[in-house]
């Protein structure tokens, strides 16, 4: 038996891919699918090309909040006024992903999906609240937050005949200030060893609300209930004596307890503290 | 499955398989052989072309993707048997040591030049930031961009 290939164009044709029992390997961007397909080459599978799904590509916003399609590029993210201005840390976090060429072709849909524990969108969709949109081949739909989606290194809840579709931030989230940081082995085209992003709301020099989520910790990126609690009712003062970063070191030790790397992170994430609530005071101060 | 794309401006029908990937349709079917592999996971750039007016990197992709796109690789630069400016430019300042980033440079930078035509040198270093030169000849490369403005600049 031989591998087949359908390149859906349209809903109707894609949803009626997902019908059939068989193997089937989604391609969005195909910059992480394809590397694991020449490793591993499948032998009886349906191959899903996304590329021509056009449905899938649009961003809008509604009552309910920020919609964005699941084969929107990291280009798209972050050239996007829509998605800069509504949920500019998606935007910066898009920006940080591999080369130039890598962003041009990756989507967000296939960087969730893809759930490597060191991806730069989950840490920013998890801080804002975001849910993933699945739809199975009958049309119906389901959602749940992206922090739930994903459950492992190369894991998440998605079934065999369901696509990814879209993700959705929550109206009340957007336009918030807020800061993505990643640090790898070098400045630019890095995988991260740490990342981080959060999402604040500021009033009268005293952040009210906060939501901090960290990739490259374990198996998966997580929202911190320690640094979000902890930075909350925190005014601009105290964070000039940078005594917050400990909440961060905290996190760490908490989440890597013992592992090799802990002593490496552990310092590393000082600076990513610094650098997210940097970003996030200055857009506060506008 | 048969797929249509215009490739260095002419049209054509190919046939590929299910998984293969569009750098070897490239090279192996249309010839196109200065499209090179060096890494084959999207990490050193050797194979960057332009698909759509964009760069890309094409080992990382399948070869049914550019099914309607338009598709620009390094021999598609020339015009009429002129080199292309750029490429001139790469020559005149000593931006090919060995030559094989020549031509994922060359698609790198093209790609900026017809988003931004008038780039600053930091633009140019963020283009090329996906493409390895193991001579490490960036300088050069991005000296050989920056001479395009003042060409630009003194009406040559």
């Amino acid at each position: 038996m031989a591998n087949k290939i359908i390149q859906p164009d349209n809903m109707a044709a894609l949803l009626e891919s997902l019908q059939g029992t068989g193997k089937k390997i989604m391609v969005a961007g195909g910059t992480d699918v394809m590397i694991r397909m020449r490793a591993n080459p499948p032998e009886e599978a349906l191959i899903i090309d996304l590329s021509h799904m056009e449905a899938l590509k649009s961003c809008d916003i509604n009552e309910e909040g920020l919609r964005i399609g699941a084969m929107c590029t990291m280009t798209e993210l972050w050239e996007s006024p829509l998605v800069q201005h509504a949920a500019k840390v998606l935007s910066c976090a898009a920006s940080q992903v591999g080369s130039t060429q890598i962003r041009n072709r990756a989507t967000i849909g296939g960087n969730v999906a893809n759930a490597a524990q060191c991806a730069d969108t989950i840490p920013a969709l998890i801080a804002l609240d975001a849910s993933v949109e699945l739809m199975k081949a009958n049309g119906a739909t389901r959602r749940m937050k992206v922090e739930a989606f994903v459950t492992g290194i190369g894991r998440t809840l998605i079934d065999e005949t369901e696509v990814v579709t879209a993700f959705l931030i929550p109206a009340w989230n957007l336009g918030k200030a807020g800061g993505y940081c990643k640090i790898g082995s070098r400045a630019s085209v890095t995988i991260a060893k740490v990342n981080c992003a959060g999402i604040f709301s500021f009033s009268g020099g005293v952040i009210r609300e906060a939501r901090v989520a960290f990739g490259s910790l374990g198996q998966r990126g997580f929202h911190s209930s320690l640094v979000s609690e902890g930075l909350t009712g925190m005014t601009l003062d105290a964070l000039k004596t940078e005594a917050f970063i400990e909440l961060f070191v905290q996190q760490v030790e908490q989440a890597i307890p013992g592992r090799a790397s802990l002593a490496y992170k552990r310092s590393a994430v000082k600076a990513v503290a610094v650098s997210i609530v940097e970003q996030a005071i200055s857009e506060y101060r506008g | 499955m048969k797929i249509n794309l215009t490739i260095n401006h002419e049209n054509r029908e190919v046939e590929v398989e299910p998984l293969e990937r569009l750098i070897d349709m490239l090279r192996n079917r249309l010839g196109l052989t200065s499209v090179k592999e060096g890494c084959g996971e999207g990490e050193c750039g050797a194979c960057t072309i332009i698909v759509d007016q964009r760069a890309v990197t094409s080992c990382t992709m399948l070869a049914v993707q550019v099914n309607g796109c338009e598709v620009l690789t390094t021999e598609g630069l020339q015009q009429g048997g002129e080199l292309d400016r750029l490429q001139e430019a790469f020559i005149n300042n000593g931006a090919i040591q060995c030559g094989y980033c020549t031509p994922g440079m060359l698609m790198s930078v093209k790609a900026l030049l017809l988003q931004r035509p008038d780039p600053s040198k930091e633009e140019v270093i963020k283009a090329i930031e996906g493409n390895l030169c193991r001579c490490t000849g960036y300088h050069p490369i991005i000296k050989a961009v920056e001479s395009l403005k003042e060409e630009a600049v003194h009406g040559q």
